[in-house]
């Protein structure tokens, strides 16, 4: 364990030197403090709009950071072939494999971490008013999704040939789980066997990361139970666990050069 | 490729020189004849009025759509249907039904009759008891009860949506409408709620909705009947020139003009041009009986004003 944290500690320090957070934060503050200079009809106080935009750029960045750094890990370490003494130490490929997730992971908890305190900042000049509970559950709930979106990244990253394109391809799972996983299995029963079959095992078998996009209720106010909220962790982490064991059964078994 | 590339064994052809000429030229030639072309189509953003036009293109209209749709979800507090959850067919959109349209029900029928376009129009429930434990448990995520927004800080949080799709469409009637009945109605920014018209009125001129609503701000807002009902006129006159030429007229909103019309002459003590509007509003009115009990009533009285003037003169 050690080892692994070790390791992620070093994702951390090269995370902190990559420019991707610092231009995501400053573009979303500055989109939101421009949607906020806008004057509708003289009207003071109007708030929900500007969290909906802000949050809406807060998952955006956050997805993309996650897997920008996420699906580089392991790639890089073949390319510049560092993955060599890193493996002479000894450190094991599950260590290699669980460092990197909990460097990646870490490292959007942070990042994530100054998003919230940026939206719960905006709401407080806003409103006059901050939703503690309701903010902590929102980064909380966000922060165990991207695990499962992290130790998916780094499953691509070993089972995919570039980068770019296991980027392309969780980016594109990972949306249409947010846009799609609540209904699908509405759709599935409207259709004909065999896709009624197929899309009720997609249904019950994929992730439901929408579990944990509760914009709607903070924006609208609306209060989750803390035992969803616990539930959702367990969920999270299972998913979490699969993805990594998943990645350790395809690296353990993989040439390196 | 290395340095011997360069060499002179290795250098391009003449022939590949002329190429590129014939090339440039030829591309000279054709940006020449295109960019005359260009400037005269019809689909050139570059002659649009608005940065949003030339970004946007016609895809604009979708997303004033989707603004428009998402001021109805805050109305709700986030509870609404998606495209894919099973909603009995609705009539307009809580945003929309509560505009004056329901005001003129109310005026007409009484508060019964508002209520019960109020009702009519409402979000039927779409929540069916969940299929399994995936639905069961995500419902605890995201707004699940029927509740209104209906405190004037509430009302304020559409607005922006509102606005948005006005920006985006400016000649999509309904939103104009509707957001300049919220200003006025439930705010009491008339005056925003003017200067939005009188834009929306610039944008698509002689529009026979834009009309009517700005007869109701300088009614119902300043207090003012005259310009009320110079505009009200208006909205009648080009009412009649659009049913001339179209096949279905909107005869709901003539029997709103209708309606406020007949009010503001009986209030200034001129039952005839009451009696007219009622006539006309009876042949286009569902309510006929109601209206029929108005004209009588009227008569009885004119006979009865008359009568001793009658006798006067004998």
């Amino acid at each position: 364990m050690n080892n692994a944290l070790a390791i992620s500690t070093i994702v951390i320090k090269e995370l902190s030197r990559r420019k991707d957070f610092y231009v995501l934060f400053i573009m979303t503050a500055i989109i939101t403090l421009l949607m906020g200079s806008v004057n509708f009809f003289n009207l003071q106080g109007i708030s929900k709009y500007l969290k909906e935009i802000c949050l809406l750029l807060i998952w955006i960045s956050s997805l993309a950071i996650a897997l920008a750094t996420t699906a580089r890990q392991i790639p890089a370490e073949r390319e510049n072939r560092t993955i060599f003494p890193l493996l002479a130490k000894p450190v094991t490929r599950w260590e290699v494999v669980v460092g990197k997730f909990l460097g990646c992971w870490f490292a959007c908890g942070l990042a994530l971490g100054l998003f919230y305190l940026f939206f719960g900042a905006l709401a407080l000049t806003r409103e006059g008013q901050f939703q503690l509970g309701g903010v902590f559950q929102a980064w909380w709930l966000h922060w165990s999704m991207l695990a499962i979106v992290v130790a998916m990244t780094l499953l691509g990253s070993v089972v995919f040939a570039a980068p770019s394109s296991n980027v392309t391809i969780v980016f594109l799972g990972v949306a249409s789980i947010l846009l799609l996983g609540r209904y699908l299995h509405k759709i599935a029963v409207s259709m004909t066997e065999p896709g009624q079959t197929l899309l009720s095992i997609c249904y019950f078998a994929m992730p439901h990361l929408e579990f944990f996009d509760v914009r709607d209720t903070l924006i609208h106010e609306w209060s989750v139970p803390w035992w969803a909220c616990g539930v959702a962790s367990l969920y999270a982490c299972c998913y979490t666990l699969f993805f990594l064991v998943a990645t350790w059964v395809v690296f353990r078994r993989q040439a390196l050069n | 490729m290395n340095a011997d590339t360069y060499s002179g064994q290795h250098r391009p052809p003449a022939a590949a020189g002329w190429l590129l000429a014939l090339l440039l030229a030829g591309g000279f030639t054709l940006a020449t004849s295109l960019q005359l072309w260009f400037q005269n189509w019809s689909g050139n953003r570059l002659n649009a009025e608005s940065l949003i036009d030339v970004l946007l293109g016609d895809s604009r209209r979708l997303f004033a759509n989707h603004f428009f749709v998402e001021a109805d979800v805050y109305l709700h507090a986030g509870y609404y249907p998606s495209i894919f959850d099973q909603v009995p067919a609705r009539g307009k959109l809580k945003v929309a039904a509560n505009d004056a349209h329901a005001e003129e029900d109310e005026k007409e029928h009484g508060k019964a009759g508002h209520e019960h376009h109020d009702e009519k129009d409402d979000l039927p429930d779409f929540m069916s008891t969940p299929k399994n434990w995936i639905e069961r448990f995500g419902r605890n995520f995201y707004p699940t009860e029927h509740r209104h927004m209906e405190s004037k800080k509430d009302v304020a949080e559409i607005l922006p949506w509102l606005a948005m799709s006005a920006k985006l469409d400016p000649h999509r009637i309904e939103t104009i409408t509707v957001t300049a009945f919220w200003l006025r109605k439930h705010l009491g920014r008339v005056q925003e709620a003017l200067d939005l018209l009188r834009v929306g009125l610039r944008d698509n001129p002689d529009n026979v909705e834009i009309m009517y609503e700005l007869g109701l701000v300088y009614y119902d807002g300043f207090h003012d009947t005259v310009r009320a009902r110079n505009l009200w006129e208006a909205a009648l006159a080009r009412w009649k020139e659009h049913a001339a030429k179209e096949d279905n007229p909107d005869r709901l909103m003539l029997g709103k003009i209708l309606t406020f019309l007949a009010d503001l002459e009986e209030k200034d003590g001129h039952p005839d041009m009451v009696l007219k509007y009622l006539e006309i509003l009876k042949t286009t009115s569902p309510f006929r009986d109601t209206i029929q009990h108005r004209i009588d009533g009227l008569r009885k009285a004119q006979a009865a004003n008359e009568k001793p003037s009658g006798s006067l003169a004998k």
